[in-house]
């Protein structure tokens, strides 16, 4: 089906961006997989031709541009590749949001350009051993001290936790708690007390750095205080349709093009004589899938040109984010089943795909959590 | 003999009879005129000893125990047969689990299948409960029913009912009652014609059936009994669905071939059969419990397991079998959707699978819970 949410400057764009992936990223996904991590280098090639950064006011050094549909156009390409590796989307689509929206004059002109540049990664730290989905279970502490904050705690499951040069840090500031108990900060590389983990060992997404950070008596400046002294909590509410869209516009990328792969694969591997997408089962699999893809396809266009307008509701990302990434389980785990014992290979792109599907329906908040926001929007 | 050899004896007997006189015809014409149930199939069953075919001999019964009775109500279902068996089986287990006099004394009327029992009871997320609109009063004469229940399933056959209510002191209490169809009962409308529900109204003597104390088992043991019978009977109303459906898609030709070689047909008869036969493994497990141990926290697992396995299997199956058919199975004069009516009316009526579920998973949880504290 014709995707109208797109136009020209979007069209060409993906060009450039299609190029780029596949070019300068796919050939090292093997290396960077070993490795468990990518080369830090591609940030700043990747924001050289424009990947990174364009949604950085030009006085910045940025592209200018305020308009999600080429936040995803990268997402959407990186996903029909599977190049999973530097957390691209973590920046364009979360960080580069919190920047533009919280940082002051100061911070800005500071953080700003190494960052549409790509010469410095950013992460961002909320998620705790013992916290997930319930935020306001956050233990890492900041503790005034003259002029400064000091940082006290762990995080973990922190994607670009080993490259990254600056990350924004969720930390408690009123030991009373309750939702106006949390600040953000921003701690960076070499800040004594801030030390990194492991690289995790992870079912998937293995060329993505996904780390422990741990927090030890950091102290960080006033000048590093992100936004507003206990309005954290509030802060990460404001920026969640961005996340969830960019998952949600990635599941569908990614069962897309793991599924043309597979039909593909069904009209020209054979059995009984005859090609595999000849048979029955799997001509109405693969039309279930090719229908149901088109439906997400359709509904998360919708969401897009609403979040390009910034009309989209946080309980209409949620809704987008869990049905397209449940229905991307269910497209790899049914492309794997149709190309047979090649499908559990490796070297098949349909292995990679299934596995790193698997953590959508649970970072960026469960399908569970969505069902929550959703329901709740109900009033049951 | 052994015990698969009486159970394919008794299997054969019923459904050789039920050839005779219930057939499909039968069955529709029944439905779809004015009499509410099957009176003279009922006596022909009674003849061969059905009615009283979990009840000890020294009930009159044939002490055949809940596994041949859920037999035979498989068979029943196979023929949607319009007889009162499930609501009965339920009040004969609750009077067997009494023991009481008044007990004794209505069993062997309930087994010779001279008098048709049901059961009124209020409905809750955990199960059977006392009717709400219903109040026990004690008088100089004994006890009085004062109320309305409005759904009783196999009412309009019934001429005893066992009642759960509240008496005037707070208590709950299990009561014997008379009724007369063409006086107290309200003949309702039903999704399945083939099991007919009744609104009653309650206003004469009764007869307390067990105190305060053997309350919950004896409701329990009549509410256990009730879910295997029907969820029994979902199993023949999902195997005669299934059959009928893949004698279809054999004989049926399509595109020049028979429809049943296109996997799209193939496959989704043989989930119906798994469903079926997964159904009919766990109802047998689920009868045998009740048999060896009624009152354990295991048989009530199993026999909510078994219900909620056996209404969805019998659902799935039906309709299926409607699909199958094509435009032939949403005619009235075939009979698909008689199958799927019953199917789903045992589902609306007492075993929706998710609560079934979640009642089992509470009693497993329950377990786990008093063991570790053991």
């Amino acid at each position: 089906m014709e995707r109208d949410v797109f136009e020209a400057d979007h069209r060409a764009f993906r060009e450039v961006v299609r190029d780029f992936v596949t070019r300068e990223m796919a050939p090292h996904m093997e290396r960077w997989e070993k490795a468990g991590i990518a080369d830090r280098e591609i940030f700043a090639a990747a924001a050289k031709v424009g990947l990174l950064g364009f949604n950085v006011p030009e006085e910045f050094g940025g592209g200018g541009v305020d308009d999600f549909r080429f936040n995803a156009v990268v997402a959407e390409e990186l996903a029909a590749s599977d190049v999973h590796g530097p957390g691209f989307t973590l920046h364009n689509d979360v960080v580069a949001p919190y920047l533009l929206k919280m940082a002051n004059d100061e911070q800005k002109a500071r953080w700003l350009p190494p960052f549409a540049s790509g010469e410095e990664i950013w992460a961002i730290a909320m998620t705790e051993p013992g916290t997930g989905s319930d935020l306001k279970g956050i233990t890492t502490t900041a503790v005034r001290d003259g002029d400064d904050w000091i940082i006290n705690g762990a995080k973990t499951f922190i994607s670009n936790g080993i490259n990254s040069d600056r990350v924004i840090v969720v930390a408690k500031t009123d030991p009373a708690g309750g939702s106006k108990a949390f600040t953000l900060f921003v701690v960076e590389r070499g800040m004594p007390g801030f030390t990194r983990g492991r690289n995790l060992d992870k079912m998937g997404l293995h060329a993505q750095d996904t780390a422990e950070l741990n927090f030890d008596n950091v102290r960080v400046p006033a000048a590093n205080l992100l936004g507003e002294e206990g309005r954290g909590f509030y802060q990460l509410m404001t920026n969640l349709p961005e996340e969830r869209m960019s998952i949600a516009v990635s599941a569908v990328a990614a069962s897309r093009s793991i599924l043309d792969q597979t039909i593909e694969y069904a009209k020209t591997r054979t059995a009984f004589g005859q090609p595999i997408g000849s048979f029955q089962n799997s001509r109405f699999l693969l039309a279930e899938l090719d229908t149901e893809v088109d439906i997400a396809q359709v509904f998360v266009d919708r969401c897009l040109r609403a979040l390009s307008t910034k009309e989209l509701t946080h309980v209409e990302a949620a809704k987008a984010k869990w049905w397209t990434t449940e229905l991307q389980q269910r497209v790899v785990d049914r492309c794997v089943q149709l190309h047979g014992g090649y499908g559990y290979m490796n070297e098949y792109p349909v292995a990679k795909a299934f596995v790193n599907a698997r953590i959508q329906t649970i970072y960026g908040g469960t399908t569970e959590i969505m069902k929550e926001i959703v329901g709740r929007a109900l009033g049951v | 003999m052994s015990e698969a050899e009486i159970e394919g004896e008794l299997r054969g007997a019923i459904a050789r009879l039920l050839r005779d006189r219930c057939g499909i015809e039968t069955v529709a014409a029944l439905a779809d005129g004015p009499d509410q149930w099957d009176e003279s199939l009922w006596r022909a069953l009674t003849e061969v000893g059905v009615p009283g075919l979990p009840v000890g001999e020294e009930h009159g019964g044939g002490g055949a125990g809940f596994a041949l009775a859920a037999a035979a109500q498989e068979e029943l279902g196979r023929r949607l047969a319009p007889v009162p068996t499930v609501s009965l089986v339920a009040v004969q287990a609750a009077l067997m689990a009494a023991g009481s006099d008044v007990a004794e004394r209505w069993l062997p009327r309930l087994t010779s299948g001279e008098v048709v029992a049901a059961v009124a009871t209020g409905r809750t997320a955990d199960g059977w409960s006392a009717a709400d609109d219903v109040r026990a009063t004690r008088g100089r004469d004994g006890w009085s029913l004062h109320g309305h229940v409005p759904i009783v399933a196999d009412a309009p056959a019934a001429g005893l009912l066992l009642v759960a209510c509240v008496t005037d002191d707070g208590d709950p209490g299990l009561f014997l009652t008379e009724i007369d169809a063409s006086a107290g009962v309200h003949a309702l409308e039903a999704l399945d014609p083939t099991r007919p529900l009744g609104g009653v109204t309650l206003d004469g003597p009764a007869e307390r059936v067990t105190g305060p104390s053997g309350h919950d088992t004896v409701l329990a043991a009549a509410e256990n009994a009730a879910l295997v019978m029907l969820a029994a009977d979902m199993v023949g109303v999902g195997a005669e669905a299934t059959g009928l459906a893949v004698d279809h898609a054999k004989t049926r030709h399509q595109f020049g071939r028979a429809i049943g070689s296109f996997q799209a047909i193939s496959h989704r008869a043989a989930d119906m059969f798994v469903a079926v036969e997964s159904a009919r493994a766990l109802v047998a497990a689920a009868a045998g419990a009740l048999d060896e141990d009624p009152g354990s926290a295991e048989t009530r697992i199993a026999v909510r397991l078994a219900a909620a396995q056996a209404v969805d299997a019998a659902v799935a199956a039906t309709q299926g079998c409607v699909q199958i058919h094509g435009g032939m199975g949403f005619t009235w004069e075939h009979p698909a959707h008689r199958y799927l009516r019953r199917a789903k009316g045992a589902e609306a009526l007492i075993a929706f699978p998710d609560r079934l579920r979640e009642q089992a998973v509470t009693a497993v949880l329950h377990s786990r819970k008093e063991d570790s504290h053991a």
